[in-house]
């Protein structure tokens, strides 16, 4: 074997083990660069997961059925405590949840189109509604007409329709449907009445009678709303009191952590 | 440049980090923010307004810590670029919101908006080029990239 034989021979090993080494290292990068990306992909998931990502689970009519409801007259009722009494419930009642003897009240002031009533709602509905079948507080949800749009309306008369034609049960859903279907303020064209008639039914409630009452456009229920408020002095909404105290808070959400405190999880 | 980058990683990514933790406390406050700019599905913005506040952290924290610079800074000019988008749509359609970047999103007065509608887009076109920098000039000195994937070491004999 010559000398340039014995030098070449050595060449190539040597490439050899350069090429060996690089693939090596290729694949320790590799192995390395996955492993970083499952580590950050689980735990972005993991904090996803926890802040309720996926969305708020809607309310199930199990759920819905768990929840003590029932519909209070809203005419003459103090303004800042609940009415405890059926004795005026006319045409014009309220959504009420839990037991009357539960120890926290609660009123809420709020408008189907207003942006923080959709982040208070979304923030304490599930707390709230757990700890109304708990017997631990009292809501009466009291919405009104505040926001001009013809929207705000409308929700108004088809969840007055849902309240007197169906159930409080089946109101409840639908006040909360409402909440997670709320169109932007400015939307250039909101639900119709048939719209809102079949998210009625979607949650078991009378789809005719929601859009007859929408149709018609009677401003009772409205009326006696937006007096409640008046005499209440609602600022603004969402406007919420507990046991006739208001709540106060740096956002909806705030105001939601805040009242969860108060009524002990 | 390499400093340069590294002093712009550390600048963006810790706004990216400031804006992100002020969120994640409050989800459906930040859902509240993303409505506000009545610009996405309304389907999307619950989505969003969850998934949002975890990104800002996650391309916040790659930032700093220097890990896969060039993608973070990728997913941070392309935020920026929405949020651009977005803060010129709603001064455009005369909408007055906060605009939600550091918590504290929704309804403000016109004059309160028209005031900050400038600054806020001024800042997110500064935020944007530093991102653009970094996926251009990704390799930046005390950065974990350097320390997992070392370049490979030139020989002297190549030459520069």
């Amino acid at each position: 074997m010559s000398k340039t034989g014995r030098e070449e021979g050595r060449r190539e090993r040597a490439a050899a083990i350069q090429a060996e080494q690089a693939r090596s290292e290729r694949n320790r990068k590799l192995a390395l660069y996955g492993a970083v990306v499952v580590v950050l992909a689980v735990i972005a998931a993991a904090v996803f997961w926890y802040s309720g990502g996926s969305g708020s689970s809607p309310t199930t009519a199990a759920d819905a059925a768990k929840v003590p409801a029932r519909a209070v007259g809203m005419s003459g009722a103090p303004a800042t405590t609940i009415a405890t009494t059926d004795a005026n419930a006319g045409s014009t009642p309220n959504l009420v949840i839990g037991k009357a003897s539960a120890p926290t009240k609660v009123v809420v002031y709020e408008d189907f189109l207003c942006p923080y009533c959709r982040e208070f709602e979304e923030a304490s509905r599930d707390f709230l509604h757990a700890a109304a079948e708990q017997g631990k507080v009292e809501v009466e949800y009291r919405p009104f007409h505040l926001l001009p749009e013809q929207y705000s309306l409308d929700a108004l008369n088809a969840f007055s329709a849902v309240l007197t034609k169906s159930s409080p049960s089946v109101a409840l859903r639908f006040h909360d449907l409402l909440y997670d279907k709320q169109p932007y303020e400015q939307a250039s064209s909101f639900p119709d009445a048939s719209k809102l008639a079949s998210w009625a039914k979607s949650v078991g409630g009378d789809s005719s009678a929601v859009e007859d009452a929408v149709n018609a456009n009677d401003p009772a229920f409205a009326k006696a709303a937006d007096a409640l408020s008046t005499a209440a002095k609602v600022p603004g909404t969402p406007t919420i009191f507990v046991n006739g105290q208001t709540l106060s808070g740096s956002s909806p959400t705030d105001m939601a952590n805040k009242l969860q405190t108060m009524i002990g999880k | 440049m390499r400093w340069a980058g590294t002093l712009l990683r550390l600048v963006v990514g810790g706004v990216w980090i400031a804006a992100g933790v002020i969120k994640l406390p409050t989800p459906e406050a930040s859902v509240t923010a993303v409505r506000a700019y009545q610009l996405l599905p309304l389907g999307a913005t619950n989505f969003i307004g969850h998934l949002l506040p975890i990104l800002e952290v996650a391309v916040g924290v790659l930032l700093v810590l220097g890990l896969f610079t060039r993608a973070a800074a990728l997913v941070s000019a392309l935020l920026q670029v929405a949020f651009i988008v977005g803060i010129s749509s709603v001064w455009i359609r005369h909408i007055p919101i906060n605009c939600g970047c550091f918590g504290d999103g929704g309804a403000t007065s016109w004059a309160q908006a028209r005031s900050s509608y400038p600054w806020e887009l001024a800042r997110d076109t500064g935020l944007l080029l530093a991102s653009a920098f970094l996926v251009v000039w990704a390799r930046t000195r005390v950065a974990l990239d350097g320390f997992l994937f070392p370049e490979p070491t030139r020989s002297p004999a190549r030459g520069e």
